[in-house]
């Protein structure tokens, strides 16, 4: 197991390299630069030379890349070249949303999908189950915004009982923080679910179908033996690598839902970073983001190894 | 009432249907009887899709649905095994009457610890279960089957073990709560010769040692005869031919069952030599057929030219010589035993 967990960490390095690669050069492929969006179109030639010369993007490109992955390993993302403001700082503050919704929405969408999952996979072809396929597939056909949207005529306009945006910390005030939180939880939540809960019916029924369950119910073993600790638990280490991508799914997604619900978290700060071709804050959250992404997959692998002996093999 | 003579298992016009349509079903066993009597070994032939495992998983209560047992007579120890509820099955179940699979990699689940899924049988049979208990059971278990290092083997994962060896955890899981009756399942298909004669070995002592009766299942005619006391063959859901093992394998009755033995291969046969096979397939149980199940690939069908008793009715298994049933029209007429040129000249599939 260590070794393999050795395997797994080293081979993240080239991945994380490729991810700063993309993260570099990605925003450098849209057309315009910093100096272009600051100054117009109309900006005084000497000035736009004098500014971008100021921050270095009269260099390479290869030069400014080493220097920016330079600095970034030790901590420095450099100054949005907009508000002047060090990055660190301006991520470290909106980081905490970002978070907390999206936890908050996993496990909301964990605890509709595992379940409805498991109970559909076990009834395959039941009436419970031919209910749950029918209303995930409604779901996957509901963008995420849509439901937002739904929510907020609902709830907000219509029956008042929620605010329709907004945010408040959760070291300020803990019940406001979760009464806010509530809202686009529960959308992000409910619309990723059916997406969950169909992956984890399909993997219930393969593994039914396996012949050691076949073999556990020949020897006579009790249902609730042949369910939980034969079908559930070899379940598990797929579902643990499907947990890992649907957490990358829920950071794409997390975008729309901020954005929708005013959501002081990483969205806008990036939305508007982009239109503002403000490389040094677009850089910093693609590499975050990344990480994020690989580090959790990266765990989800390491959790499926540690409950199946033979993924330790590979 | 209960006589001497009762046998362990009773089993009378066995069958075994799945639905074809939504009004017609067709049976994959069909109207099989036989008796198995205590600490008796009845080896089970046939091809695939004859209907041999299915027979074994209707004893067991563990037909797939949809598939609908029926008999006239189930019954084990006396007990009448098709009126008994669910729950009471299940207590049989791996208890009284084991299954040993053919694919024993395939039955172990793989992320659980072959002693610790082999030990569930105990917990889950027992009303005061205790993991301490079971476990030293399922050593001993492991010990018996002669399985290497039992103690480091328990805490093995399935995938760590030889084929061998996952075929004797399987064979110590059927014996862990001493059962009457082992259904073994093709156990040594999925093993090598040598293998195949070790596990083979082990069986028929277990019979010695415990008095514990086994039916077993096979494709392979000579793996069947090596330690059976008697001999069913199956073909197409059908009992064909059923007798004594030296009987059927010295004088087989049935063309189907003389054909199998010219297709097997022996060791003395010159290696030049085409292997003969059965020419054909086995008939689609789900078409309705009056005529007998053997006729598109019997020799002696061929050679008489198509009787129409062949053709319009089903022949069924009646008395021959010495303590056998066959179901042939043609059987006392003392064919030859059919050559393997016979049999493999046609057109082959």
């Amino acid at each position: 197991m260590l070794r393999y967990a050795a395997i797994r960490i080293a081979t993240t390095v080239p991945l994380l390299v490729a991810l700063s690669v993309i993260a570099f050069f990605g925003i450098r492929l849209l057309p315009g630069d910093p100096i272009g969006a600051m100054l117009g179109i109309a900006g005084n030639p000497e000035l736009v030379d004098k500014l971008r010369h100021r921050y270095g993007f009269d260099l390479p490109l290869l030069q400014q890349y080493v220097i920016w992955l330079a600095a970034a390993l030790r901590g420095d993302f450099g100054v949005s070249v907009s508000s002047q403001q060090e990055i660190g700082p301006l991520i470290a503050q909106r980081f905490p949303a970002t978070i907390e919704l999206m936890l908050a929405s996993f496990l909301i969408a964990v605890g509709i999908a595992i379940p409805g999952g498991i109970v559909a996979g076990m009834n395959e072809g039941g009436r419970i189950d031919r209910t749950l396929s029918l209303l995930s597939f409604i779901g996957l056909g509901i963008p995420s915004f849509f439901l937002g949207m739904l929510f907020i005529v609902v709830f907000s306009l219509w029956l008042r009982v929620v605010p329709a945006g907004g945010y408040q910390a959760f070291a300020a005030d803990p019940v406001e923080n979760l009464r806010l939180l509530l809202m686009p939880a529960a959308v992000m939540g409910i619309a990723s679910a059916p997406y969950l809960l169909r992956l984890t019916r399909s993997e219930v029924i393969s593994i039914r179908r396996e012949p050691f369950v076949a073999y556990a119910f020949a020897r006579g073993l009790r249902a609730r033996t042949i369910q939980v600790r034969y079908i559930l638990r070899a379940a598990l280490p797929a579902l643990m690598s499907v947990l890992g991508l649907y957490i990358g799914l829920l950071l794409a997604g997390s975008i729309t839902i901020e954005i929708l619900f005013t959501w002081p978290g990483m969205a806008r700060l990036f939305v508007g970073a982009v239109a503002q071709r403000d490389y040094a804050i677009v850089q910093a959250l693609i590499l975050l983001y990344g990480c994020l992404f690989v580090v959790i997959n990266l765990a989800a692998e390491l959790a499926q190894a540690a409950l199946d002996p033979r993924v330790r093999l590979r | 009432m209960r006589s001497e003579i009762e046998p362990l298992l009773r089993v009378r016009d066995l069958s075994v249907t799945f639905p074809a349509a939504p009004d017609r079903t067709y049976a994959v066993v069909e109207r099989v009887s036989f008796d198995v009597g205590r600490g008796e070994i009845v080896g089970l032939v046939g091809e695939s899709g004859s209907g041999k495992s299915m027979s074994l998983l209707s004893i067991l209560g563990a037909v797939p649905r949809p598939g609908l047992v029926s008999a006239t007579s189930l019954s084990f120890e006396g007990r009448d095994l098709l009126a008994l509820s669910e729950p009471a099955r299940r207590e049989l179940r791996g208890s009284r009457i084991a299954l040993i699979p053919a694919d024993a990699l395939g039955a172990l689940d793989p992320v659980l610890r072959v002693g610790e899924q082999t030990a569930d049988v105990i917990v889950d049979h027992d009303a005061q279960p205790r993991r301490s208990i079971a476990t030293a059971r399922v050593l001993e278990a492991f010990r018996e089957v002669s399985l290497p290092n039992p103690k480091s083997r328990f805490r093995s994962y399935p995938h760590q073990l030889s084929g061998g060896m996952q075929q004797r955890v399987v064979i110590a899981a059927g014996l862990l709560l001493t059962p009457d009756l082992l259904l073994a399942d093709e156990p040594t298909t999925a093993l090598d010769a040598t293998i195949q004669a070790q596990v083979l070995r082990l069986l028929a002592s277990i019979r010695e040692t415990r008095g514990v009766s086994i039916i077993l299942v096979s494709h392979d005619l000579a793996t069947v005869a090596m330690i059976s006391d008697r001999i069913l063959v199956m073909y197409a859901a059908r009992i064909v031919e059923s007798g004594p093992t030296l009987a059927v394998m010295s004088a087989p009755a049935h063309p189907y069952t003389r054909a199998l033995l010219a297709a097997a291969p022996t060791l003395d046969r010159e290696i030049t030599t085409t292997l003969p096979t059965i020419p054909g397939a086995p008939p689609d149980l789900r078409v309705s057929d009056q005529g007998c199940r053997f006729r598109a690939r019997c020799p002696v069908f061929e050679f008489l030219g198509a009787p129409s008793e062949c053709v319009s009715s089903d022949p069924p298994l009646r008395p021959v010589a010495d303590g056998r049933l066959a179901a042939c029209h043609h059987v006392d007429e003392g064919f030859p035993v059919v050559g393997a040129g016979t049999l493999a000249s046609g057109s082959l599939p």
